[in-house]
């Protein structure tokens, strides 16, 4: 089945969410309605080719539009767009993940190599030029610590007095564009890992992006489709997608949000999906369970394997 | 002329601020990850017409993971959810001037305050956490004075920003720490751009405060230092040639609530007995910089451990925390049991008792000037607040000092509202 990710530019969220807009509780329910499987928060930061009407509008943060959606919708993906300029990928890292576990595991990240937003300028946190090398160390470091605190070493044993097995949370200690000892102070979210999605504007040999990403978005048909999923921005309301990609990208705006469902769906198509995470939506696989002891420990593994519990 | 209602913040630090609060009968394991807890947080404080919700940040792993959650999601994040589900409350929101950027931060600062109704403030932090600075590729932390140099800009900056955001005006900074060219185009907010709020201790911050802050997180331990500190930044604000006035101080204030004393001792006992034998002790030595391991207990620290950091620009904690306690243990000279006892392991004051102690050691710092409100510490959440907000807070309601419904929907209107009418009604 075609995979369809709507685009919510920085204007149409402001229109919708600023005072006097309809408001994040009708926008919510249109886009879990409308069936598609994902919103792009704010494509137009990182969307060639750029678009100066779009990007000098009023907008909004993508990560704030994502964590009011967060709280009204159940289904849809939340992805939020940003580059490794301005915003030092720990944080970045931290706040997609943290969006995570507020959304139940429906959080992606749009990358792309600079914001075209009036945000731009030269990168904040690297001497490194801006670019695709750049862009991937930036994924790199965001992978690396969104696995650096297992889910399931939040333990909170009460018999024990262990609320954490720290011993099991590993600094990330990477080299690279991004310098990041890590780790996240934050346990892994529902997905394992968020989604990464990368627009790519850099030609033909995606190899770079295909090495980090989980899936690409590119400008069209025609590019060899291994090994993650593509998918392609069309127009209006003819959204087939051209063979050999895996899904399609559609402006919200070419479109009423509400009956939104009936323009993206066949009808034939399988009724919407229930809650499921966003990697499980796009049939994007688990990613591979990190090797205990891979990385320095955050903290020497406890004299007592039953704890010392030491209480007075 | 001065606000005559108090201003309350609750401190939502994750599941509450006692080290075994995690233990709660309330509460499951993943409560600190879960938003609908934060959500209950909101609605608690919003039935009680607190101020704001206040979360505190920093961007490392701070406490020991093994022992307690600590600010583990990030801020915006939770705030931005907990925006959704309220309408009145205010969101304030930690977040460092060393390790974020201007224009990223300015520009989602202003999202969230122009989504949420013109309700968030900015808790403008320099980070005094060590670890922080190998999280984003800086060799060594930034001393003091370096920091909050750059503090002084960013602060500067991003309001410009903020500015350029009503105007269309670009801005155009080259500083000795920041240089940028930026434009926000944020949809503008209902106050018109986040309310500040300063939370250092230190001369510095102080002085930072009283420049720029709306309200002015602090933390002292008893009364006489309390009034101190009021007089010293109000001083300042008005040297700066600004209204006093305009700067809430909000001393930090943990709560452990019973409905006798003896139940509210309990309850701090049913957390405290999960303690670790020598936490306290390790926390206080880490506030004042010194190893105090060795120390007899029944006898009070040598004044030699208590002078001022030779090199204060160089102390790794943080000096308003230090100050606060040097002070209680030069004044009364405790013994090193009674200070642990008076420190509570926090830094900030902790009072244990019923409903109507709390209300009068609020009211009482209120009215002698050595608070405007207070930042609201529960032991335990959401518990804890549920007992301020159904038992302490009609008492504040019945002496007049606190509102019985919101006034005003923005945080900046809150905080700058000279008592009305509809407020005083309390007194009937």
């Amino acid at each position: 089945m075609t995979a369809v990710l709507l685009r919510l530019d920085g204007d149409r969220a402001a229109a919708w969410l600023a005072p006097g807009g309809p408001g994040a509780a009708r926008l919510g329910r249109a886009l879990d309605d409308s069936r598609a499987d994902a919103v792009l928060i704010g494509a137009e930061r990182v969307a060639g080719p750029a678009e100066q009407a779009v990007l000098t509008a009023p907008g909004l943060d993508p990560s704030v539009v994502a964590t009011l959606l967060a709280h009204h919708t159940r289904r849809i993906g939340l992805v939020v767009t940003a580059a490794p300029q301005r915003d030092h990928p720990f944080n970045l890292a931290r706040r997609v993940a943290s969006l995570d576990h507020v959304s139940d595991g429906r959080a992606g990240w749009l990358v792309g190599d600079r914001d075209l937003r009036a945000l731009g300028g030269p990168p904040v946190w690297t001497d490194h030029a801006l670019g695709t090398a750049t862009t991937a160390d930036a994924v790199t470091v965001v992978r690396e610590l969104w696995r650096s605190w297992p889910a399931d070493a939040v333990v909170a044993d009460h018999r024990r007095g262990v609320f954490t097995e720290s011993h099991r949370i590993a600094h990330v200690d990477h080299r690279g564009a991004f310098d990041v000892a890590g780790p996240l102070p934050l346990p892994e979210g529902p997905q394992g890992e968020p989604v990464v999605l990368w627009w790519w504007t850099g030609g033909a040999d995606s190899g770079p992006a295909d090495a980090v990403a989980d899936a690409l978005v590119v400008p069209g048909p025609g590019v060899v489709l291994a090994p993650g999923p593509r998918f392609v921005p069309v127009s209006g309301p003819g959204v087939c997608p051209p063979a050999g990609v895996d899904g399609v990208v559609v402006r919200l705006d070419d479109l009423p949000p509400e009956g939104l469902a009936d323009r993206l769906r066949d009808p034939r198509d399988a009724p919407a999906a229930p809650s499921t995470t966003l990697r499980r939506r796009l049939g994007l696989p688990d990613r591979a369970p990190t090797p205990p002891g891979a990385g320095r420990p955050f903290a020497p593994v406890p004299a007592s394997a039953a704890g010392s519990g030491a209480t007075r | 002329m001065r606000n005559d209602q108090l201003t309350l913040n609750v401190n939502v630090l994750d599941v509450g601020l006692h080290l075994a609060a995690w233990r709660a009968p309330d509460l499951h394991g993943r409560s600190f990850l879960d938003p609908q807890h934060y959500r209950r947080c909101a609605e608690l404080a919003e039935r009680g017409a607190l101020d704001a919700l206040f979360l505190a940040d920093v961007p490392a792993i701070r406490d020991d993971p093994r022992m307690k959650p600590s600010r583990n999601l990030e801020p915006t994040v939770v705030l931005g959810t907990v925006a959704a589900a309220t309408e009145n409350l205010g969101l304030i929101v930690t977040a460092s001037t060393t390790f974020n950027d201007p224009v990223e931060l300015a520009d989602r600062l202003l999202s969230l305050d122009t989504v949420s109704g013109g309700r968030l403030g900015w808790n403008a932090v320099t980070t005094y956490h060590e670890a922080t600075a190998a999280n984003f590729g800086l060799d060594g932390h930034p001393d003091r004075a370096t920091r909050y140099a750059r503090a002084g800009e960013f602060v500067d900056v991003v309001r410009a920003l903020w500015d350029s955001a009503a105007t269309g005006r670009a801005v155009h900074h080259r500083g000795e720490h920041l240089a940028l060219d930026g434009l926000l185009t944020v949809p503008p907010s209902a106050q018109g751009a986040p309310a500040i709020v300063q939370a250092g201790g230190s001369a510095w911050g102080r002085d930072l405060a009283a420049r720029s802050a709306d309200a002015v997180f602090s933390a002292e331990l008893t009364l006489e230092a309390g009034q101190r500190h009021y007089a010293d930044v109000k001083d300042r604000a008005r040297r700066l040639g600004r209204d006093p006035d305009a700067i809430r101080i909000l001393p930090g204030l943990v709560t452990v609530l019973g409905g006798t004393e003896a139940e509210a001792l309990a309850r701090h006992e049913s957390y405290e007995r999960h303690v670790p034998a020598g936490h306290a002790l390790g926390r206080l030595g880490g506030v004042l910089g010194v190893d105090l391991a060795t120390l007899d207990l029944d006898a009070p620290v040598p004044d030699h451990l208590l002078d001022d950091p030779p090199e204060p620009e160089r102390f790794r904690g943080a000096l308003g925390f230090r100050e606060a306690v040097v002070r209680v243990a030069r004044e009364r000279r405790p013994t090193l049991r009674g200070l642990l006892r008076e420190f509570g392991g926090y830094g900030h004051r902790l009072v244990v008792g019923t409903p109507e102690q709390v209300a009068d050691t609020i009211a009482d710092w209120f009215e002698t000037r050595a608070a405007d409100g207070f930042n609201l510490m529960p032991d335990a959440l959401p518990s804890g607040l549920e007992d301020f907000v159904e038992h302490v807070v009609p008492l504040l309601r019945a002496r007049g000092l606190f509102r019985h419904e919101y006034a005003g929907t923005t945080l900046r209107e809150r905080y700058g509202l000279a008592g009305t009418g509809a407020e005083k009604g309390a007194t009937a």
